[in-house]
């Protein structure tokens, strides 16, 4: 199993990624969605995004979201994703989004001190292609992304990981229906 | 005052020019609506609707379309009345103005770029979009320092000047899908 997670992690286009349906226990998913949608989201607006988007969850005084937080920040958590993905990690950080109609990531890499791998926890119900709010990764050429080489829709309760580097080049389409995608996510980082 | 029957009167009397290049040196910019005489602009809107536009795509730069600016449209551009205006207004002696015709519809962009450098000059845009509302995106924002100084959605036929210098940035907003098939369409340059 370890060996197959870290060969399909190693070995996926157009860069290392895995996407894991029904990662949490389901009851454990729909408690973390209750506690996100308690969180106060604030809009984030760049050239790059329009998002809503919770502070650091790191301290957040929800237990939900404490136990979470501590379980991603634990050895054995670590040891997973040193399994997984090859890196050796020993940080994690947490922070919540919501992406309405309209809202999106633009194409960027991800890269900043210390990421090592980034994750996502999708929390979206009832998403179809239509609804857009797709994670897509792109191809690089001469380490500048040219084409879409991978459509990941948001679906429940996945765990998406994917390697920062110079190539980890990934945007959200737009969101294209009144739907609200939830997601969890962050970095891990050496 | 240099001839310019092709620009709206109120701009060329000496109480309107007074106005103008008073509102520019307290903002750093200038919105001039209604610009062109209304024959000019209709003249100019129908060579550009004839335009043909290229897709440009860099993901991590720019997504939009560009087109050869109509020539008619490059003579005012390029007219030394035209140069003069400007510096009245601005007190900036120019050259020549580099001039872009774009387009932007839904799913395109242009995001910050810090390795392209602004420069000291004149950063002006000419709109040509019908019923563009800022709730699609699509509009240029202007930072310096990394605040937005101006928005730049304004009704058609709007000369927008701003002064630029090494600090100032600018990108055009992700146009989203409420824009539905309309089309923000501008020239840009620099002078």
């Amino acid at each position: 199993m370890r060996l197959s997670l870290f060969h399909e992690f190693t070995h996926s286009h157009p860069f290392p990624h895995i996407v894991l349906n029904n990662f949490l226990v389901t009851k454990r998913a729909n408690s973390l969605l209750t506690a996100l949608k308690s969180q106060v989201l604030s809009r984030k607006s760049s050239d790059l995004f329009d998002f809503l988007q919770t502070s650091d969850l790191s301290a957040s005084k929800n237990p939900v979201l404490k136990q979470f937080f501590k379980k991603l920040n634990s050895p054995e958590m670590f040891f997973w994703i040193k399994q997984t993905t090859g890196q050796s990690v020993r940080k994690a950080s947490l922070a919540g989004f919501c992406y309405e109609s309209g809202d999106y990531l633009l194409p960027h890499d991800d890269r900043l001190e210390g990421r090592k791998i980034a994750w996502i926890l999708n929390l979206s119900k009832g998403f179809t292609s239509k609804d857009g709010g797709c994670l897509e990764l792109f191809a690089t050429k001469n380490k500048k992304p040219t084409l879409i080489m991978k459509k990941i829709p948001p679906t429940y309760n996945t765990l998406t990981l994917f390697k920062v580097s110079p190539t980890s080049f990934h945007q959200v389409s737009e969101l294209r229906s009144n739907k609200k995608r939830y997601s969890l996510g962050g970095w891990f980082y050496a | 005052m240099p001839e310019l029957d092709w620009v709206n009167s109120v701009y060329l009397s000496e109480a309107g020019l007074d106005a103008v290049h008073n509102a520019f040196q307290k903002h750093g910019y200038v919105q001039l609506q209604k610009f062109f005489t209304p024959e000019v602009f209709a003249k100019l809107q129908s060579f550009i609707r004839k335009s043909s536009w290229k897709q440009y795509c860099l993901p991590d730069v720019v997504k939009c379309s560009f087109a050869q600016c109509p020539k008619k449209v490059w003579k005012l551009l390029f007219s030394s009345e035209f140069r003069v205006f400007i510096e009245i207004i601005t007190g900036f002696k120019s050259k020549k103005p580099s001039i872009s015709l774009c387009r932007f519809s839904h799913g395109d962009y242009s995001l910050l770029n810090d390795k392209v450098a602004s420069k000291k000059g004149i950063l002006f845009e000419i709109e040509f979009s019908e019923s563009w509302n800022e709730s699609y995106g699509g509009f240029t924002s202007v930072l310096s320092k990394g605040a937005e100084i101006v928005r730049i959605c304004p009704p058609q036929n709007t000369l927008t000047i701003i002064q630029s210098d090494k600090k100032m940035q600018s990108f055009v907003k992700y146009v989203n899908h409420k824009a539905g098939t309309k089309k923000r369409v501008f020239i840009r340059g620099m002078l």
